[in-house]
């Protein structure tokens, strides 16, 4: 059987799941990205190099760290060294465009910068902040330049459980990115409940090709070292016709994914499969994953434990749901996790009863503290009911009396696709940008899973190819519709608002 | 088949996957597939048709992030093979 490995303390910084690791099961592999494998105690080695530096350079307590990197090992590095000094680390995705990173680092002011060669050409955005070097050559500041001491000194974390340790970057309501504050503690708090319900093995194999932008693909590091587990690196372009062999190859046996990556999945191993028997366990977010999906993986794996799952970002996670708990109830996404609470309330703020549709809110020590310098929208997605801090999720559901939750609705101001999170608002402001685009509106085909846009245009000779190519250059790929339609007129809400749900209607 | 061959009916495969090119563009056989629009979904769809319709069968050792990377990665792999 299985060994489950002695859990490291809960209450600590996030360095620890490195370091603690490194003393705990140093020779194991903790990473490995292509054919580079890291230890545990190697990891820890080079994390506390890194941070040595970092603090030589004047970087310390509650200092931003941004990087844009493609999935590397170096990213990894540099995320715990930054929290180790008591930094904050911002991952953002390598996609980014120019206009929305210049918005996050407006807000964040970080110290330095890390940029790959994929990303260069986003370093004139960073203007007079350093930029760090991953595998490029010729630049002043290299990683690979970094100090490499054998036995680094390790410097004592200098900050409190409840200080920033990152933020994870995503849309917020209104179309400007916000930065979702997480903390030391929110971290091993979720990450320790999560780890009761998933069961990881110091035997597994964990794959990563959700961008470490992504927190579901980031907390996949600190679920693998409760556990004394291994990380495989990928990269989201490796979901594609090659992963079933890549799965094999890696010998994964924890894999996490979205709908669309289980698409892929299911359709390759239907026409050209590949022995899988390592794949163990499922686990399914970002979007809601279809009845037929989880029943085509249960037959493809049928040793896997497949693991439907409901989250959000502000505080990471909320339910799972166990496969011995789905046969009477196949649509739910399972119980909020441990020492946490879950209800639905009614539009005037009122708890509904045990089985009753209304707004999802959340409580719990996983709770963020809120929006990087954005007060406002911090206290309104965080309002006090009934004297508690509570989340408002934005989705709607409801809770039936065993506690098993179920999503009957997305909210209006955010949409989910592809597996991310994306603001409609974001969309119809850049389609605003396009001369001749007099209003936009954008909403998600749910049965066809396509990002719709409809325009009313003043300039009649743009058509669908051009909008979406003129969005290609300002979005990142996920972010651009799949179909843009044309209105004379847009539909108006009340306040004169685009309105979308008379736009879902005419779909 | 020869490249002048291929080339052509390999581009008409391509074309409606890339959404991010304009329709009066000629296909890049150079540029990222990825940057021109083709997501993991769409290549699962390209290798079936690539396959079906040119009477190719990519092997397991070339089922690999970087064939599927350009027009051009993918024609040679297809050459080696008709």
């Amino acid at each position: 059987m299985m060994s489950l490995p002695t859990p490291i303390p809960s209450h600590s910084d996030l360095a620890a799941y490195v370091r603690e690791g490194a003393r705990q099961w140093p020779e194991r592999e903790y990473l490995r990205d292509g054919a580079r494998v890291l230890t545990y105690a190697e990891t820890w080695r080079r994390v506390a190099c890194v941070a040595s530096w970092l603090r030589a350079r004047g970087i310390g307590h509650g200092d931003r760290v941004v990087i844009v990197m493609e999935n590397r090992i170096e990213t990894v590095l540099m995320f715990f060294a930054v929290a180790q000094i008591g930094g904050i680390g911002v991952i953002l995705h390598p996609q980014m465009k120019p206009e929305g990173l210049q918005r996050i680092l407006d807000q964040t002011e970080p110290k330095l910068g890390l940029l790959e060669p994929a990303t260069a050409s986003l370093s004139e955005v960073f203007g007079t902040t350093p930029i760090l070097w991953t595998a490029s050559e010729g630049e002043a500041l290299r990683f690979e330049d970094l100090p490499d001491d054998s036995q680094p000194a390790e410097l004592p974390f200098p900050g409190a459980g409840d200080d920033p340790a990152f933020l994870v970057f995503t849309s917020g309501s209104t179309g400007t990115p916000r930065g979702v504050i997480l903390t030391h503690d929110n971290v091993r708090f979720v990450s320790a409940a999560i780890q009761a319900r998933l069961q990881y093995c110091s035997e597994d194999r964990v794959a990563i090709f959700l961008p470490l932008s992504f927190d579901y693909g980031l907390y996949q590091l600190f679920y693998a070292a409760i556990a004394g587990a291994s990380v495989f690196i990928g990269r989201p372009e490796m979901a594609g016709p090659e992963l079933p062999r890549i799965l094999a190859a890696q010998e994964i046996s924890v894999l996490p994914g979205v709908p669309t990556l289980y698409g892929g999945l299911i359709k390759m191993q239907r026409y050209r499969p590949v022995p899988l028997p390592k794949i163990r366990v499922i686990t399914n977010t970002g979007d809601h994953l279809p009845q037929s999906y989880i029943a085509s993986l249960r037959e493809l794996f049928p040793l896997a434990r497949v693991h439907p799952m409901y989250g959000l970002t502000e505080c990471k996670r909320v339910s799972i749901l166990l496969p011995e708990e789905m046969e009477p109830r196949p649509e739910s996404v399972g119980r909020p996790l441990d020492g946490t609470e879950v209800f639905a309330i009614d539009e005037n703020g009122q708890r509904l009863p045990p089985g009753e549709r209304g707004e999802l809110c959340v409580r719990g020590p996983h709770l963020a503290p809120g929006y990087w310098r954005a007060p406002e929208e911090t206290a309104k997605r965080y309002p006090v009911l009934d004297g508690m801090r509570t989340l408002r999720s934005g989705d709607y559901g409801s809770v039936d009396a065993e506690g098993f939750l179920f999503i009957h609705g997305r909210s209006d101001f955010l949409i989910k696709h592809k597996g991310h999170r994306l603001s409609p608002a974001e969309v119809e402001e850049e389609a605003c940008r396009i001369l001749g685009v007099v209003a936009a509106g954008c909403v998600k085909d749910e049965v066809e899973d396509l990002l719709c846009l409809f325009v009313s245009v003043s300039d009649a000779s743009l058509d669908e190819p051009k909008i979406i190519q003129a969005l290609s250059a300002k979005l990142e790929p996920a972010k651009v519709p799949n179909r843009v339609f044309f209105l004379p007129e847009l539909p108006k809400t009340g306040n004169q608002k685009v309105d979308r749900k008379a736009l879902r209607a005419m779909l | 088949m020869t490249a002048a061959d291929l080339t052509p009916k390999l581009q008409e495969i391509l074309r409606p996957k890339l959404r991010f090119l304009s329709a009066d563009a000629a296909v890049p056989m150079d540029e990222d597939l990825g940057k021109l629009g083709l997501d993991s979904m769409a290549s699962i769809d390209l290798l079936m048709e690539i396959e079906q319709q040119l009477g190719v069968q990519i092997p397991d050792e070339m089922m690999t992030v970087d064939t599927f990377s350009t027009g051009n990665h993918l024609l040679a792999v297809i050459e080696k093979l008709s």
